[in-house]
């Protein structure tokens, strides 16, 4: 058996059982030095002992090899210094040195060894303590990684749960967010359905149902999610973190080692739901209350100090990013009602022929489809014109039509080649009309630019004429122009015939409220 | 349709005239663009011949805008010499110019 196995046997028990042992140890060694003494006098020197002594620091630690040193001083002396079989002193030079022989080698040894094995267990907690560090570093960069690819708070809830529950191997894991005044549940994961529709409103209600706020005028939270969130708690109590996390190995046992009013807050839900492993995670950046991370599991001691600790500081990076994302879903739905507006107006200035639309709307829109191309720079744009009014041709369209065409075809290809690095183009058939369609992923116009873009004469963001728009809205039936910060679509829809060019422009103008109303929808 | 362009320039004594015909857009109007340019920095005339074109983008309308302006800071006037109904006229039109430049509409034929 090697030492570091023999520590370990040592280690699993009982502390008592390591002192028992040394002392063993000990006496046994003594009876065998004693039965050899009279043929080996081997127990007059103190290599044995020492040997002994040495087994024990590196075995037992060093209490018990203090206790054995001590041992074997007394039964060294009674047994081998002479006088033998008492404790008299000894009584030449001789038999002076072999005793203090016999505590320097001795004690040297337990010193020695005892400092041996410090360093080594220094040394194994630093590399323990670098693997940890390591594997921390892993985990938050996993985490940060998932945080930059999604761009908006729903993407992020759902990517956050998925990971909490691969790191803490919980069966159930749901993330609340705050809405209003109340915290629901934003993602849920492996929970009953009926246990989530209980849990999901946290506000404590009076008799009416109302909910109830403080004298501050904020709701009072009733439950230990709420607690949690508010940060009220008492980092005395076992099971509050200093950064207050709620966590438990066993609900049983919290609720029958608590009073009622050192647990208040705690429903009890968990624990009849059957879960022993419960863990609540506040999600803080500073006094703004983001939310909470939940993780439950029937089995117990699912939870350690070290991973809650982790846990938490991964929140708080979720924590940031959701307060970010919350801001920019804030900010987008501004934006949204500003795009409403010159939506309208746009539609309104043009008689009806700039639609703001969705890309989803342009999608719905395509009918067969008679060419595609990959616009890569502004060489393309030649290609892509001959291209569209051979097959504008070939569809039928009156060859003044095809010019007109040819502008807004070369105009939107050129935005795109120039102002996004390219795009896809395709040309699509419809009843009576074909409709040129580029996207690319450039960074789109802003709201704010939306009018000057589409309207204003000269008006550019590049540097160039600005007239690009115009000559669409001027030569084409309708354009629809879909844009946002994942890029922009321009789809210019023209009558193959003049005539029913004319009849559209006509019920354009009429129809232009109906368009709006289309819009808002 | 010719949809390839056609330029051409001729300079007689302090005139210079740019003949652009065919289909021209920013990826074939290298050759205008410097002509037109030179010519509006140093010719005592400029006229922009577009009778034979029957496209051109906005970057064509740019170039155009450029050398009026740069004729009208030399006291001079930029000619535009277009066909009634064809593509460059109507974009010439779009874009406003009449005042920096004078805009000559050739008849169409009969």
């Amino acid at each position: 058996m090697s030492a570091y196995a023999g520590q370990n046997w040592a280690l699993a028990r009982p502390r008592w059982v390591s002192y028992a042992a040394a002392v063993l140890i000990q006496i046994t060694l003594t009876l065998f030095l004693r039965w050899l003494h009279p043929y080996f006098p081997l127990g007059d020197y103190p290599a044995p002992y020492a040997t002994a002594l040495l087994i024990t620091v590196l075995v037992f630690g060093e209490g018990p090899a203090v206790l054995g040193f001590m041992l074997s001083v007394f039964l060294f002396w009674y047994f081998f210094v002479p006088p033998h079989r008492g404790f008299a002193l000894p009584e030449t030079t001789a038999h002076w040195a072999m005793v203090a022989a016999y505590v320097l080698v001795t004690s040297s040894v337990v010193v020695a060894v005892a400092l041996l094995r410090r360093g080594r267990e220094q040394s194994e907690r630093y590399a323990e303590g670098l693997r940890q560090a390591q594997v921390e570093r892993e985990v938050t960069i996993e985490l940060l990684g998932l945080v930059n690819e999604s761009k908006i708070t729903g993407d992020l809830v759902r990517v956050a749960a998925e990971f909490y529950q691969q790191q803490s191997g919980c069966e159930a894991v749901r993330i609340r967010l705050r809405d209003g005044d109340n915290y629901p549940y934003f993602e849920t994961r492996g929970f009953p359905v009926g246990f989530a529709l209980d849990e999901n409103d946290i506000c404590a209600h009076d008799d009416s149902g109302n909910a109830v706020y403080d004298n501050t005028g904020y709701p009072l939270l009733g439950c230990m999610c709420g607690k949690v969130i508010n940060g009220w708690f008492d980092p005395s109590k076992p099971f509050f973190t200093e950064q207050g996390s709620f966590w438990t190995n066993s609900m049983t046992e919290l609720i029958l080692t608590t009073t009622e009013a050192e647990r208040e807050g705690l429903r009890g839900r968990c624990s009849r739901e059957g879960y022993e492993s419960v863990a609540l995670i506040p999600l803080h950046v500073g006094d703004n209350r983001v939310g909470l991370i939940q993780l439950n599991d029937r089995r117990k001691d699912v939870f350690t100090a070290e991973k809650i600790g982790l846990w938490e500081r991964l929140a708080h990076y979720l924590a940031v990013a959701l307060a970010r994302l919350r801001a920019e879903d804030a900010l987008r739905g501004l934006d949204a009602h500003k795009r409403l507006f010159y939506r309208q107006t746009i539609l309104a200035a043009t008689e009806g022929k700039l639609a703001i639309s969705e890309k989803e709307d342009i999608v719905e829109m395509m009918g067969s489809i008679l060419g595609e191309w990959l616009v890569k720079s502004v060489d393309d744009v030649a290609v892509v014109r001959i291209a569209t009014s051979e097959l504008a041709r070939e569809a039928g369209m009156d060859e003044e039509r095809v010019y007109d065409f040819m502008g807004c075809v070369v105009e939107s290809t050129a935005n795109a080649a120039k102002h996004a690095n390219g795009g896809r183009a395709s040309l699509h058939k419809q009843y009576d009309s074909l409709l040129f369609i580029i996207s690319d992923s450039g960074h789109g116009i802003g709201a704010l630019n939306l009018p000057d873009v589409a309207l204003t004469k000269g008006y550019t963001t590049a540097g160039t004429l600005g007239m690009g728009y115009k000559v669409m809205i001027k030569f084409a039936d309708r354009v629809y122009l879909a844009t946002g910060p994942e890029g922009t679509t321009v789809a210019s829809e023209m009558k193959l015939h003049a005539e029913d060019s004319e009849k559209d422009s006509a019920l354009a103008r009429l129809m232009t409220p109906a368009l709006f109303r289309r819009s808002e929808s | 349709m010719n949809d390839v362009a056609h330029i051409e320039i001729i300079e007689e004594a302090d005139q210079v005239t740019v003949i652009a015909g065919g289909s021209l857009d920013l990826t074939n109007s290298q050759e205008f663009h410097d002509g037109l340019k030179n010519a509006s920095e140093i010719a005592g005339k400029v006229i922009v011949d577009m009778r034979t074109s029957d496209f051109i983008d906005t970057a064509i309308v740019q170039d155009i805008a450029r050398a009026g302006v740069k004729m009208l800071k030399r006291n001079l006037r930029l000619k535009v010499i277009a066909r009634e109904g064809a593509y460059p006229l109507r974009v010439l039109r779009i874009s406003g110019f009449e005042t920096i430049m004078d805009i000559e509409v050739e008849p169409k034929e009969l």
